[in-house]
Order: C-alpha cells, then sequence, then structure tokens
C-alpha cells in the first residue's frame, strides 16, 4: 500500500498511489493511515485522484480512517475520479464526507 | 485495458452485431481477494473495450460486491474454496452467473438490502453493509439457487450504449 504524506498549508495532504481501495487492500490502508495519522494536523485530506476504483471494503476502510482520526482531526477527501464519485454516491456516503473536486486552494502538495 | 495491444489485431467484434455469436468469459479462482482482483483485471481485459468506460465500471462493481461477498460470508476466514464464473456478453446487457460450494445463504434466501443508516453520530457511521445495494442498483434479475454443495448466483448488468 503506497501512500505519499506531504503538509500543504496547515492541512496534511495523504495521496494513495494505488489504482484500487478494495478488499485486497482495505486492511493494509487503514494500517499505513493509523501511523500516518499518530502526527498529523486536524485537517487531513485525502487525495483519491490516482484511484480509479473503490468497493464497499475500500470504502468502509475510509470510513473506518475517518472515525479513529475524529474528533481531533478531520478527514476530507479530494479528487474522486468518475467510477470513485459514483460508489460514494451510490450509497450516499457523499452526504457524509467533505468531498473536494481537487485539492483545496489549489495545493500542490506533490512535486508533479 | 481499452488499449491492450492483444485485442489489437482481432476483428473487432461490435455489440448490437446480431449475427456475431455472444462474447463469453468463464474462469475458476481460488477465493481470496487477491484472486478477485485478478479475475475482474482479466474479465475487464477481455470485455473492457466492447463496454466502453460506463458500462465497465458498473460491471466491476458488481462482480467485485458478489465476488467478495463469497470470500467474506460463503467461505469465511476458516473455509478455502473455489469461485467459477461465467459471463456472457449480448448486445445490451451482460449476463453473469457466479458459483461456490461454500455456506448458503441463510435460509437459502437472498433478502433485499437497504442502505445503512448514515443518520448517525460519527463514531456509529458503517464501515460496511453496502455491497447488496451497489449490486442492486447496478445489475437487475439477480437469482440465488442453492444446489445441492453449491451457491449459484445469477444476475444481469444492463448495458448502456457505449
Amino acid at each position: 500500500m503506497h501512500l505519499e504524506a506531504a503538509m500543504a498549508g496547515e492541512a496534511l495532504v495523504v495521496r494513495v498511489e494505488e489504482a484500487r481501495l478494495d478488499a485486497a487492500c482495505a486492511i493494509q490502508f487503514k494500517d499505513r493511515m493509523r501511523e500516518i495519522a499518530g502526527a498529523a494536523p486536524p485537517r487531513v485530506i485525502l487525495d483519491l485522484a490516482r484511484v480509479g476504483f473503490v468497493d464497499s471494503s475500500g470504502l468502509g476502510a475510509i470510513v473506518a480512517v475517518m472515525k479513529f482520526l475524529a474528533p481531533a482531526r478531520r478527514l476530507e477527501l479530494a479528487g474522486l475520479t468518475p467510477n470513485v464519485a459514483k460508489v460514494f454516491h451510490l450509497t450516499r456516503m457523499d452526504t457524509v464526507f467533505t468531498i473536494h473536486a481537487a485539492l483545496p486552494g489549489g495545493a500542490m502538495a506533490h512535486g508533479d | 485495458m481499452a488499449t491492450d495491444a492483444r485485442l489489437e489485431p482481432r476483428q473487432r467484434p461490435r455489440r448490437g452485431d446480431p449475427v456475431a455469436p455472444p462474447e463469453r468469459f468463464e474462469a475458476r479462482v481460488a477465493a481470496d481477494p487477491l484472486s478477485v482482483r485478478i479475475l475482474l483485471y482479466a474479465l475487464l481485459n477481455r470485455f473492457g473495450r466492447l463496454l466502453g468506460p460506463a458500462n465497465a465500471s458498473a460491471v466491476e462493481l458488481v462482480l467485485a460486491e458478489v465476488l467478495n461477498n463469497v470470500v467474506e460470508h460463503a467461505y469465511g476466514p476458516d473455509q478455502a474454496g473455489d469461485i467459477e464464473i461465467a459471463v456472457v456478453l449480448h448486445p445490451v446487457s451482460l449476463e453473469c452467473r457466479i458459483a461456490d460450494w461454500g455456506r448458503p445463504f441463510p435460509d437459502h434466501t437472498m433478502r433485499y438490502r437497504h442502505l445503512p443508516d448514515l443518520e448517525v453520530a460519527l463514531d456509529r457511521l458503517p464501515e460496511g453493509g453496502w455491497g447488496w445495494t451497489l449490486i442492486q442498483r447496478c445489475a437487475r434479475d439477480l437469482v440465488y439457487r442453492r444446489l445441492g454443495d453449491r451457491n449459484e448466483l445469477s444476475l444481469v448488468v444492463p448495458l448502456a450504449s457505449p
């Protein structure tokens, strides 16, 4: 599970460098996020721009991360690809998360 | 997947061509998450170009949820086994049959599920329970049968014009 974390202003941006967030990697994702979150500021943005597929296990893992970050830290999402946005819409989880079309404020936390 | 060079030289079958025989895909894999991933990759490698991106994403989602359910519930952590899948691509639909040799559905019945309640405190939010909702939203004609020691689920994913 490859995640890239970098500060963008006051927020920690974590970019998921995987094509899929599915049942095969949901547990690794949660474990890696726990490691990263230990020293995270109050605002954490999960950048999903590289992720083309999320299933219900991947969605559950994102919810789990939001829950263990709370209450001290808030998880927001950015860069949902069309297939991923569809899963959030069909499950109505788009009403639970703050979802940014792109990284807020044009933040370019990663040098590409 | 649509750019897979191995698909290039073949005479390109068109969906909706009444004389072309239906395209089929069959596979049998171990019931574990990585094998499911590889199976989906192989299926989309085969059909992705014919389906177009929107249909391919619906097919991938439905089958991922069905196959994950087999891995997690029919077999579970204490039992190993296989999943068999047979897919037929018709002009306006994809017909799928998924079989396993794990535990049957409770009461041998597939029940329609509703979305988990989201009007709850953050620490009570569900971390699952969306699988059947996603399947029901993207597929139709869901039929479950218990045949001896075998579970068989059939379903149809309607296809939009690519």
